[in-house]
């Protein structure tokens, strides 16, 4: 029995309507399937966990940090400042691409060793490239303590007094 | 395809390229050849060869040829030492030679402990560079011989470290009592401190007769310097020697170590294996390693880091090399507190003392290294501001003992001063006592009254210590005022016989500005008590004399006049201290704010406003009552201290 | 001797296996290169002219003949590494230390990974000088720019696994200066690290990335890259003099020769000599190994690899997101729409038009991006600037030589793109060199003959 091409025979216009939404439906239907194939790979690689310690940090009692105190936290990456309006905790991940700041000797401030961004002593830009303020963790009090959390940002400025 | 032969076009140079590709092809098998030859022919190879040659001499058993490496995972030490050092744990000693004689004897098996953590090194090296730390980021440094037992401290973290003194004089009595007759080879007490020495050990070895060598009993001022002693010895004496140094030495008091320390210079735990990486070796001399480094820095600490706040020490070539030794031993052990040696297990997990708890010792733990030996003060380079001398008898006359307790327990805001109280591993309330205590030794005795009273008057002397003195507080001519009582006999009456006034003098009065003068010989006390003898009788009656508070508004104009220049315009601090911040003002009393003022601080640029001097006009007491009134505005009150309060009743 | 080898092949298995005769005619050499496999991608026959040596420096070929040593060292060093912390580290100290030929193999990996990196950049620069790009092939260059980012992303993601401080933060700068992609930053950095920050999870990341995916991406670019060169008759040839340029078809009077022996020869000859200078690199320098990864601690100066330290210099001067994202996608943008409009292909040379108004337009342009460059960034980008105004003035001198010949006839005739590409590639080249000499701790300035390299 012989197979005859059928494409060798003009269609009927029927017949091409027919093929044009079978082959849309079905192209259609595998595009969608590769594109919600991609975004679930996409979405299968990013984590929905993440395995990180907690870094709270219990510091001490607030009222006995003295005004002018600056603390050195989680290793050198959090400074906690008590200034006279209250507590800063500065992390000292530099706000351009991440290297740590070490204290610049002289100023008083932070230096960068990997782009050369220089900041002032509360965390504030005085030479690019970094353009933003060194970011700041939220401080809070539990039983008395003083809680700074190192693994979270906070955008707010203001510095943190404890509640009376 | 139909082959045409080129006619015209350049020639392929056939026989060129394929000598180039022979000849190339040659020195390529040539060169990857030396790549198996470098990692067969290796020193470690002809050391095993080696001995088996030596070993082969005296019927021995030859060791396979191989790499041979101590693997312990829990400590994540793979140590390869073993294949040059045959001799550690895998093949038996050759006695006279250098590599493969037999490891000294230690409480230690090579086998179940590894080498590196005691030698330091690189463990996981093969060439002899590598292991010994002497290529750049290839290894880590080995210990030289003269710092080996500072490999002690990869575990022994927490060694009980007694008082230099206390351990010689124990060491004297043992060797006048005759311990060592009986203490010797199998009752050798050479690690005897290692396990800790029980406090009743003397009460315990009391009780056993041995054969019938009589033991007589010590005394019992003697038992705490021979337990001093016994603490010491851990076989490890030179190691011992640097911590008793450095106990000495004041580290504490600016660097944390196990989490015992100020915050003022780096955490120095683990510094003994810090990264070579970030050391400036541009100014250090000899050799271009950590110790070196630690040498050259104790030396001269600004020569080598230009920032740097460390106080030169003064100290001698010993000393220095005694000091890295100690530094080095600082290895940051990392180990489960069950694998830990009992000295760790006491300091980490029952939170005992490293050092000796009494205030000598704490002082020299804490203080010595910025307050000086016998508490002089010091000028710490690059830092503007000098160190009080807080051993200083004028000093420690206006302090009064709650105020030192704050001071060390809340540190001085604004200034290098760490809060020594502050955390679970600051001092705790009874070794501030001790300093507090240690600190009143500096105070000169009381002289004996009758001695003073012996003495002939000198009135001129007399008048000029009031007036320097007196007048500050009580007025020009002892007619009292704001803050402190009229002196004029006979309403006063202290003032009425001279053995009163010369024990208020010596002794001062509680709770008051009234401080004790001992300080001042007892030709100037005599002077000093006939002429408050000598006062006038005061204008207004002593039963109507009341402390009034000055007046805050007054006292802010007086701040901005004569303290703004120095403790800044709103208290901040600048070239003084900060006198606004709540630690100080919740710890000085309006009595210690008054004498504070009056009397200047001894040591320090603090003049005494009571007087006044060239530069400064003198403040009346009226203004000092004012200035301490606006003082005392910025913080309500003083409040009860943390604590102290108790041990000190 | 012959008789062993006739021994050797003639019988049914070798014949089974190799299905021609001994390649001495030209007939068994043509079935030699027609029947098999790993020579498949090449013609029977060439054009003389794409044999010479100066058309293509044969860079293409080196480049490859790098991938495919990465691939051999690289599966060996696979055997002894686990990416894991902190066993990665201590991998790595063993191959060093106790895996025989360990450091050898491990220097071959690196030296060839950072050759293969120079290599790819050089086929780009003298694909584009070669007007190589022309139609047909078009896509074929951008393919091309493709595996070029793809050799950059290969050496990266190696850069991690040791894990040590250098890889640390060179990863550290990288995953930030993704995580500065406009709106999209957060997800990338995320999808890169696997966590909040560099830890276990990006090792095994990149790992994933370096020894899967992006080998086999890249071998997949470069088989569909030499297909397409195959396809289009080989690699491109500029028109002879006098004869019409076709659009691939040689003409026949094109003079050709046997592929085997000529050009697998020289094909030969190039992959020993880049073997054996690779080599002779991996026995005489060891690869850097520093002290193992130590998130708190920042290396004082932190350096990229070498082919990033452009970029990390460029970072020095504006926000990540302009430097870091905006600039190489730009450039990487503009580079593969190159052949699409047809860039230096037909343009008439500069000086064609009238002389004092292109001066004027030129120097105006200059005047325009010297004050761009000296004031947008954090300090004045002396590395870009300097170029501009060095190449500026070799371009005016166009306007004012007479020469019929050499040098002076080169500069005359240059068009417009041709000058922006060659100071794209001087800057390359002077960032770069920047970064990596004169760049100390807190990156600043220093002269190596001063204060030594900090590499």
């Amino acid at each position: 029995m012989a197979l005859v091409d059928d494409l060798e025979h003009p269609p009927t216009s029927q017949e091409s309507a027919r093929r044009r939404f079978l082959a849309a439906v079905g192209g259609g239907a595998l595009g969608v399937g590769a594109l919600g194939a991609a975004i679930t790979t996409l979405r299968f690689i990013e984590p929905s966990v993440v395995y990180e310690e907690d870094k709270r940090i219990a510091v001490g009692r607030p009222e006995e940090i003295a005004v002018g105190t600056v603390l050195v936290l989680a290793s050198g990456k959090v400074y906690l400042l008590r200034t006279e309006a209250g507590f800063i905790a500065l992390s000292t991940v530099c706000t351009h691409l991440g290297c740590i700041v070490r204290p610049e000797a002289g100023s008083g401030g932070f230096a960068c060793p990997c782009h050369g961004s220089r900041f002032r002593a509360e965390g504030t830009v005085r030479l690019g490239p970094a353009v933003r303020e060194l970011r700041r963790h939220p401080i809070s009090v539990e039983d008395g303590l003083l809680i700074v959390d190192a693994g979270a940002f906070t955008e707010d400025r203001a510095a943190f007094t404890v509640p009376a | 395809m139909k082959s045409k032969a080129p006619t015209a076009g350049p020639p392929l140079h056939f026989t060129a390229l394929l000598a180039a590709l022979a000849i190339l092809s040659v020195l390529l098998v040539a060169t990857l050849a030396l790549a198996p030859a470098r990692s067969y022919f290796t020193g470690w190879r002809r050391i095993q060869r080696r001995y088996n040659t030596l070993v082969a001499r005296t019927h021995g058993r030859p060791v396979t040829v191989g790499i041979k490496q101590v693997w312990i995972p829990e400590r994540g030490v793979v140590d390869r030492c073993p294949t040059c050092h045959l001799s550690a744990g895998v093949a038996r000693p050759i006695e006279g030679d250098r590599l493969f004689a037999a490891h000294p004897v230690i409480p230690h098996d090579p086998r179940k402990l590894g080498c590196t953590p005691c030698h330091g090194g690189e463990g996981r090296a093969t060439s002899q560079r590598e292991a010994h730390g002497e290529v750049r980021f290839r290894g880590e440094a080995l210990l030289a011989r003269a710092d080996v037992e500072a490999g002690c401290g990869s575990c022994h973290s927490h060694l009980p470290t007694p008082s230099r003194a206390a351990a010689e004089q124990g060491r004297r009595i043992v060797e006048e009592v005759r311990c060592r007759d009986c203490h010797s080879g199998e009752r050798d007490l050479r690690s005897v401190g290692l396990r800790g020495v029980p406090a009743d050990w003397h009460a315990t070895h009391l009780g056993r007769t041995v054969g019938d060598v009589s033991f007589g009993p010590l005394a019992d001022e003697e038992i705490a310097p021979v337990t001093a002693w016994l603490s010491t010895l851990v076989g490890a004496p030179r190691l011992m020697a640097a911590r008793m140094l450095a106990a000495e030495s004041g580290c504490r008091g600016c660097h944390r170590i196990e989490g015992v320390g100020g915050d003022v210079g780096p955490d120095l735990t683990g510094e003994g294996r810090r990264p070579m990486e970030g050391l400036d070796f541009s100014a250090v001399r000899g050799p271009h390693t950590l110790p070196g480094w630690l040498r050259a820095h104790f030396l001269d600490p600004q020569s080598v880091v230009p920032e740097s706040a460390m106080p030169g020490l003064g100290l001698s070539d010993e000393a220095a090399g005694l000091l890295t030794t100690y530094v080095l031993s600082l290895r940051a052990a990392t180990m489960p507190l069950e694998q830990a040696p009992p000295d760790r297990v006491r300091g980490l997990g029952l939170r005992q003392r490293d050092f000796a708890a009494d205030g000598e010792s704490l002082f020299g733990v804490f203080c010595v290294g910025c307050h000086g030996r016998r508490g002089e003060g010091s000028k710490l380079p690059t830092l503007a501001s000098r160190v009080p001398p807080i051993g200083d008898p004028e000093f420690l006359a206006i302090a009064e003992d709650r105020y030192l307790r704050e001071s060390i327990a809340r540190g001085r805001p604004g200034r290098l001063m760490p809060a020594f109280g502050s955390t679970d591993t600051g001092l705790r309330p009874a070794e501030i006592d001790a300093l507090v205590g240690y600190l009143r030794g500096f105070m000169r005795a009381s002289p004996e009254p009758e001695a003073v009273l012996a003495e002939p008057v000198d009135e001129a002397l007399g008048l000029r210590l009031f007036a320097e003195n007196c007048a500050g507080c009580h007025g020009d001519r002892g007619e009292g005022n704001l803050i402190a009582p009229p002196l004029g006999a006979p309403d006063n009456l202290t003032t009425r016989a001279d053995s009163p006034i010369l024990g208020t003098l010596t002794n001062g009065v509680n709770d008051t500005a009234m401080r004790s003068f001992r300080h001042l010989d007892a030709r100037s006390l005599r002077a000093l008590v006939a002429t408050v003898r000598a006062l006038p009788p005061p204008p207004m009656a002593r039963t109507g004399w009341t402390r009034r508070p000055g007046d805050a508004a007054r006292g802010e104009g007086l701040f901005a006049t004569h303290c703004a220049t120095c403790h800044g315009r709103r208290g901040e601090g600048g070239r003084g201290p900060s006198l606004r911040n709540a630690g100080f003002l919740a710890s000085a009393t309006d009595d210690h704010l008054t004498a504070s003022i009056v009397r200047g601080f001894p040591g320090t640029e603090m003049p005494r406003f009571g007087t006044g001097d060239a530069l400064r006009a003198r403040l009346l007491p009226a203004q000092v009552a004012d200035l301490v009134a606006f003082l005392r505005g910025w913080a309500p009150s003083p409040r009860t201290p943390i604590h102290g309060a108790r041990h000190a009743r | 001797m012959s008789r062993l080898l006739d021994a050797l092949t003639r019988n049914r298995v070798w014949k089974s296996i190799v299905r021609h005769g001994y390649p001495d005619t030209n007939k068994n050499r043509t079935l030699l290169v027609f029947s098999n496999f790993f020579l498949h991608a090449h013609p029977v026959k060439a054009r003389l002219r794409a044999f010479a040596f100066s058309r293509t420096l044969y860079l293409g070929g080196l480049s490859i003949g790098c991938f495919a040593l990465l691939i051999i060292t690289g599966t060996l060093l696979m055997f002894f590494y686990r990416p894991a912390v902190p066993q990665a580290y201590h991998d790595m100290k063993d191959i060093e230390f106790v895996v025989f030929t360990g450091m050898f193999q491990r220097n071959l990996h690196r030296w060839a990974a950072h050759a293969m990196v120079a290599l790819v950049f050089a086929h780009m620069a003298l694909t584009f000088y070669r007007k190589a790009y022309r139609p047909p092939r078009e896509f074929n260059w951008v393919i091309g720019v493709l595996l070029f980012v793809g050799t950059v992303l290969l050496s990266y993601t190696g850069y991690l696994l040791p894990w040590d401080q250098l890889a640390y933060w060179a990863v550290t700068v990288g995953t930030n200066m993704a995580g500065a992609t406009p709106f999209l930053g957060d997800w990338i950095k995320r999808l890169l690290l696997g966590a909040g920050r560099i830890g276990e999870s990006t090792l095994i990341r990149f790992y994933v990335l370096h020894c899967v995916v992006l080998p086999l991406a890249v071998g997949f670019g470069i088989g569909l890259h030499i297909w397409r060169i195959r396809k289009d008759r080989g690699i491109y040839l500029p028109p002879r003099p006098g004869s019409v340029e076709s659009s691939g078809d040689e003409p026949a009077d094109e003079p050709t020769a046997m592929t085997f022996p000529h050009l697998l020869l020289r094909e030969g000859v190039a992959g020993v000599a880049l073997t054996l200078a690779l080599s002779l690199g991996a026995l005489l320098a060891d690869a850097p190994l520093e002290d193992i990864a130590n998130p708190d601690r920042t290396p004082n100066p932190a350096k990229s690899p070498w082919y990033f330290l452009g970029l990390q210099e460029l970072l020095h001067y504006w926000r990540p997101s302009i430097s870091g994202v905006l600039l190489p996608v730009l450039t990487l943008v503009a580079l593969a729409a190159i052949p699409y409009f047809q860039i230096n292909l037909d343009r008439r040379p500069l000086w064609e038009s009238p002389r004092r108004r292109t001066l004027a337009r030129l120097w105006a342009a200059i005047a325009l991006l010297t004050a761009l460059f000296w004031k947008s960034g954090a300090h004045p980008v002396w590395a870009i600037m300097v170029p501009l105004w060095g190449i500026g003035v070799v371009m005016s001198l166009g306007a004012f030589v007479q020469g019929k010949r050499g040098a002076a006839r080169a500069i005359r005739e240059r068009s417009l793109p041709f000058w922006i590409f060659t100071w794209f590639l001087v800057i390359v080249v002077v960032l770069t060199v920047v970064g990596t000499l004169f760049r100390g701790p807190g990156w600043s300035f220093v002269y190596p003959w001063r204060s030594g390299l900090y590499l």
